[in-house]
């Protein structure tokens, strides 16, 4: 409405565009995998081989992990909303700060000091006069299992988050009822809370598991074999194009399956929250050893999960400082950040461009190609990886030959192995995160708010500028930051993306605790962390607005702006 | 003072005159009680529901005689403005004694002769001017 | 003349019809007010009117100049109107006086300070100059919505129901001082409303708008609300007792007495609708067309109740229907063990049956 109509048809085909783009890797990889180079074709080895173990493993890891962020998030969240322990109030925040750790520096923190020659093992054999590894038995965190605590300590928050919000937003009226209906506050969760909360938890639950997915730091440390592992196994190491393609697809439908249980929870969840006011939750008061617990249940979380691994590389980074790796570590840092500044930019502009459409010209379309163009959040980054490195070559290998037949010139790759073909991942993969937040910004200005610019004299070029870009703000930098911290943080598609011979942090971090250099690795690896703190942070200060009683609740008609930042 | 401004005007100057006529009526009326001629008023309430017959009578008869197509729902609606013309009568005798009924009998005329007389005879202004150019 | 002018205007989306020949005017200084149901296009009406939505057909003037249709289209922003919306749309990022400032832009800084401190007073918020809209009351962000549209000296005013985010305590007393706000502003002003109390308490005019967006009625509130033109228009203001009968001699008899008919032949299927306040109440026998009823419940309303009567010695069970009438005050059933009802026959409206 704030866009003259002549640069409608312009938003459209933009938006079409982006959607196309978007989709070409996962099409790519689809298409590599129905169509496989005769003398590649090695599905039928694969389905004999490998593959049963691939199946078997990924699933094993989700089960491990799913049942794991569930225990753990449901119960902490449960404990923070619907009761009073002592720091129950610094627990709501603090459940987050394992989301600021990646699963793979967790795994080569714990690795270095779980390994036989780590500190652990040192000391018990020191207590107990133990020999050699065959006096005692220790559990290998090198395993299925020690992937799946690895990846449960660090993402657990997902389900926390959701399933607290889902807490938050019930009723109280109805547990109060199954209360005055006699029943213990036990029995309210297991019958009335719970049930009402599983959209939320399932929401959360799928994010978890298509993070599992993703996963690939950690499982070729520990070398896990799932499909992620498989995938860069058959392409790199068998050189085998078609056999990975065919495996990502496999990965393909998993992702599918999690995605539409998403959608489907997310549904449910519109139909269940009927009430959106936050109500003071009367809050069951744990005393004694009954708080303790409480206690211990959300602090080992977070202990394990955060403190204490940060503590270790803190330790590390002292220890093993020496300014010529420093200065080193600075120039991956500065390559890192040009990176994730370069696709959190883009990532903005785009989600702008499609949100704006959306907004402008409306529409079932317009609507379905956004939600397509948003799918990459879901799709593991060793599958795009396949993706854009195969639209990517075949790309440069066409412009290359026009350009030697029309001008004899030739270009070499222009895309492939470079920065090109990372950011381009990272967008394709990030755009649902820019596109969430700049989407949720702009539904806080109602279309009415521009009819009132607009009939106060202002035009449209006025009304962007002055109700939109201020309003807009906080939502466009919060999805910089976003992008942002999520790339610093991405490792399989930069493993393979990247140019030749560019490092950066993730790339460095996993490259050296790879070869048990974890000290050397400690300051680039606590670099991530701390970038990872900032939508923690964001996060924890949404939580606080968000308490029940804290001016949340105020009489404002049909105008759920809840992150306004209109007050000073 | 009543006008008919060109938004209201049908372009076809029979028509056009008319209601120009009762727009002067108006204007006198709103006069008479601003000047506080109550009972010049009501007599010129009476001119102004007479002229308004006759205003309709001889617009359904054009009407007629170029075959509007829609000139029976436009006799209906003048059938529902007669009834209100009475309406109008009494409220032009009422204020003779009740100086404070002035206000809205103004207001009602002005309402009455732009928006149900003429704003509905809009309907028919494309239908008339060509037919007239045809003449 | 001064004010708004629409004639014949059609809106579509698609292929519902929202808006069908909808002709109206608003002399300067006066408030018309378009009374129907949610969804019959009255908001576009008003989108239409500020410019915000594309003219389809017909053709929109405001003093006396085009701003849509015959091939003009005036942009909102220089339509110079004052929308008030049904959500407010103020602008959460800006306070009170930064709200009301946003459209005095091309005033000097010494006029827009003076006209905000205007309005803030005609609207009563000169304590809350500085507060974010997030903070304020429903009735006080209405009023912010009210001061900012009216601050730019519009040429025309547009309210969307502009009272129903209000409770209703509240309601009675921002809808007495929007409407000294605007008549002091002596502004053309358009309100939609689905609230007939509303319409009435507000409008110089009131037109009567039908599901198929179209006008049924207009005329003063007296006029429209007495003399309804048909059962829909009728039945905008509220429930009504209804009686299926059959025309006799130019006449329908009712329980209530007989009530001409003029239009209808002997045999015609005809309706008569009562309004629950235009039933009067007593404790004796009052005229002929009195009849006895028995009160089966009460409702106290507040400052009325609601009272549910059948007819007393009334044979054929089938006709002993229920009645209900609304009367000042208390009424315990209890204090009156023998009560009559009268009826006005200018009271009851008589349409044609199904
Ligand atoms: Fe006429
Ligand atoms: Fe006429």
């Amino acid at each position: 409405m704030a866009v003259p109509e002549g640069l409608k048809d312009g938003w459209t085909i933009s938006t079409a565009i982006i959607c196309a783009l978007a989709v070409t890797p996962v099409a790519a990889v689809v298409y590599l995998a129905l169509t496989p180079e005769p003398g590649d074709d090695i599905w039928s080895h694969l389905v004999s081989t490998v593959l049963p173990d691939y199946i078997i493993t990924t699933v094993g890891l989700m089960i491990g992990v799913g049942i794991g962020t569930v225990l753990i998030g449901v119960s902490a969240a449960w404990l923070v909303t619907m009761c009073r322990f002592p720091g129950r109030r610094i627990f709501e925040w603090a459940m987050l700060l394992p989301m600021a750790m990646p699963a793979y520096v967790i795994a080569y923190v714990y690795t270095d000091i779980l390994e036989y020659a780590g500190p652990v093992q040192g000391m018990l054999r020191e207590m107990f006069g133990w020999q050699t590894g065959r006096d005692y038995w220790f559990p290998e965190i090198r395993s299925l299992g020690g992937a799946i605590s690895m990846m449960t300590l660090v993402l657990y928050p997902y389900v926390y988050l959701l399933s607290r919000a889902a807490f938050l937003e019930q009723s109280i009226g109805v547990l109060e009822a199954s209360r005055v209906l006699g029943r213990g506050p036990w029995h309210g969760f297991f019958t009335v809370a719970l049930p009402l909360a599983r959209p939320g938890i399932v929401i959360g639950l799928s994010l978890v598991l298509m993070e599992t997915l993703n996963d690939f730091g950690t499982v070729d440390f520990f070398a896990v074999n799932t499909f992620s592992l498989g995938i860069f196994d058959v392409w790199m190491n068998m050189s085998n194009v078609s056999g990975a393609a065919q495996l990502a697809t496999v990965l393909l439908l998993f992702v599918a399956l999690l995605v539409l249980s998403e959608r489907y929870a997310r549904r449910k969840q519109r139909f269940h929250n009927t009430s959106s006011k936050y109500q003071a939750l009367p809050g069951l008061r744990l005393r004694g050893k009954l708080g303790l617990l409480a206690m211990t249940i959300c602090a080992l979380p977070v202990l394990l999960g955060f403190v204490l691994p940060t503590w270790i590389l803190i330790e590390y980074a002292v220890q093993y400082f020496d300014p010529l790796l420093a200065s080193e570590i600075a120039g991956y840092a500065w390559n890192s950040i040009k990176l994730s500044l370069l696709a959190g930019g883009l990532a903005v502009v785009v989600a702008i461009v499609i949100a704006y459409s959306v907004r402008i010209r409306g529409g079932q379309v317009l609507t379905s190609l956004s939600r397509l163009a948003s799918l990459g959040y879901a799709v593991p980054g060793a599958v795009l990886a396949v993706g854009v490195m195969n639209v990517l070559g075949p790309l440069d290998n066409s412009i290359d030959a026009y350009s030697r037949e029309t001008f004899g010139i030739s270009t070499g790759l222009i895309f492939s192995g470079t920065i090109a073909a990372v950011t381009f991942g990272y967008l394709v993969r990030f755009l649902a995160l820019s596109l969430g937040t700049v989407e949720a910004g702009l539904g806080k200005i109602t279309p009415n708010m521009d009819g009132a610019a607009r009939s106060l004299g202002h035009g449209a070029l006025s009304t962007m500028r002055r109700v939109h870009m201020p309003l807009m703000r906080t939502s466009v930098l919060t999805a910089v930051m976003l992008v942002f911290v999520d790339c610093m943080k991405e490792l399989p598609m930069t493993t393979i993306l990247r140019p030749f011979n560019f490092q950066t942090l993730a790339t460095f971090v996993h490259q050296y605790a790879s070869d048990e250099q974890l000290g050397e690795a400690a300051l680039a690896a606590l670099s991530i962390v701390g970038v990872g703190i900032l939508p923690v942070i964001l996060l924890s200060y949404a939580i606080a607005r968000s308490r029940p009683g804290h001016g949340q609740v105020m009489a404002r008609p049909r105008q759920k702006n809840k992150m306004s930042k209109g007050s000073r | 003072m009543v006008e008919i401004s060109s938004t209201f005007e049908l372009k076809y100057a029979p028509i056009d005159d008319d209601h120009k006529h009762l727009a002067d009526i108006v204007t006198e009326i709103v006069d008479a009680l601003d000047a506080e001629k109550l009972s010049d008023s009501a007599d010129l309430v009476r001119k102004f529901v007479e002229t308004t017959r006759t205003h309709f009578q001889d617009e359904e008869a054009l009407l007629a005689s170029h075959n509007y197509p829609h000139l029976d729902k436009h006799k209906a609606h003048h059938a529902t403005l007669v009834q209100k013309l009475e309406t109008l009568q009494d409220m032009g005798d009422k204020v003779v004694d009740h100086p404070q009924a002035a206000d809205s009998l103004r207001k009602e005329l002005i309402y009455f002769l732009m928006d149900d007389i003429i704003n509905e005879d809009l309907n028919f202004k494309n239908f008339i001017t060509e037919a007239a150019a045809k003449d | 003349m001064d004010g708004l002018h629409i004639h014949g205007v059609h809106h579509a989306y698609g292929d519902t019809k929202v808006l069908q020949g909808i002709s109206l005017t608003v002399p300067a200084g006066e408030l018309v007010c378009l009374l129907g149901p949610s969804g019959c296009g009255k908001t576009t009406l008003l989108r239409l009117a500020a410019g915000l939505e594309r003219l389809q057909a017909g053709s929109i003037a405001i003093d006396e100049k085009v701003v849509a249709g015959d091939g003009v289209k005036v942009l909102p922003e220089h339509r110079r109107v004052g929308y008030m919306f049904q959500d407010y749309a103020l602008f959460p990022h800006l306070d009170v006086t930064d709200n009301i400032m946003f459209g005095l832009f091309r005033w000097s800084g010494e006029e827009a300070k003076a006209r905000t401190a205007e309005v803030l007073r005609q609207v009563g918020l000169e304590q809350h100059a500085h507060k974010f809209p997030h903070t304020l009351s429903g009735g006080q962000q209405q009023r912010v919505a009210l001061a900012r549209a009216i601050a730019p000296k519009p040429r025309l005013v547009l309210l969307d129901e502009p009272f129903s985010g209000l409770d209703t305590n509240m309601r009675v007393r921002i809808r007495e001082q929007t409407l000294n706000v605007l008549k002091e502003a002596g502004v053309a002003t358009l309100m939609v409303t689905h609230d007939p109390e509303e319409a009435m308490y507000m409008a110089d005019r009131i037109k009567g708008m039908g599901e198929g967006g179209n006008v049924l009625q207009s005329g003063r509130p007296t006029e429209i609300y007495y003399q309804p033109v048909d059962e829909y228009v009728a039945r905008l203001f509220g429930p009504v007792n209804e009686i299926v009968t059959e025309a006799r001699g130019r006449e329908v008899k009712t329980p209530f007495g007989v009530v001409p008919a003029r239009d209808y032949a002997d045999g015609d299927r005809v309706k008569v609708l009562i309004r629950p306040e235009s039933f009067s109440l007593s404790n004796a026998a009052n005229g002929s067309n009195s009849r006895r009823v028995e009160v089966s419940a009460s409702h106290l309303l507040g400052d009325s109740s609601l009272v549910e009567f059948r007819l007393a010695d009334q044979l054929d069970d089938s006709e002993n229907q229920l009645f209900k009438v609304q009367i000042p005050g208390n009424f315990d059933p209890l204090d009156h063990t023998r009560v009559w009802i009268g009826l006005a026959p200018e009271d009851a409206f008589v349409f044609a049956g199904d």
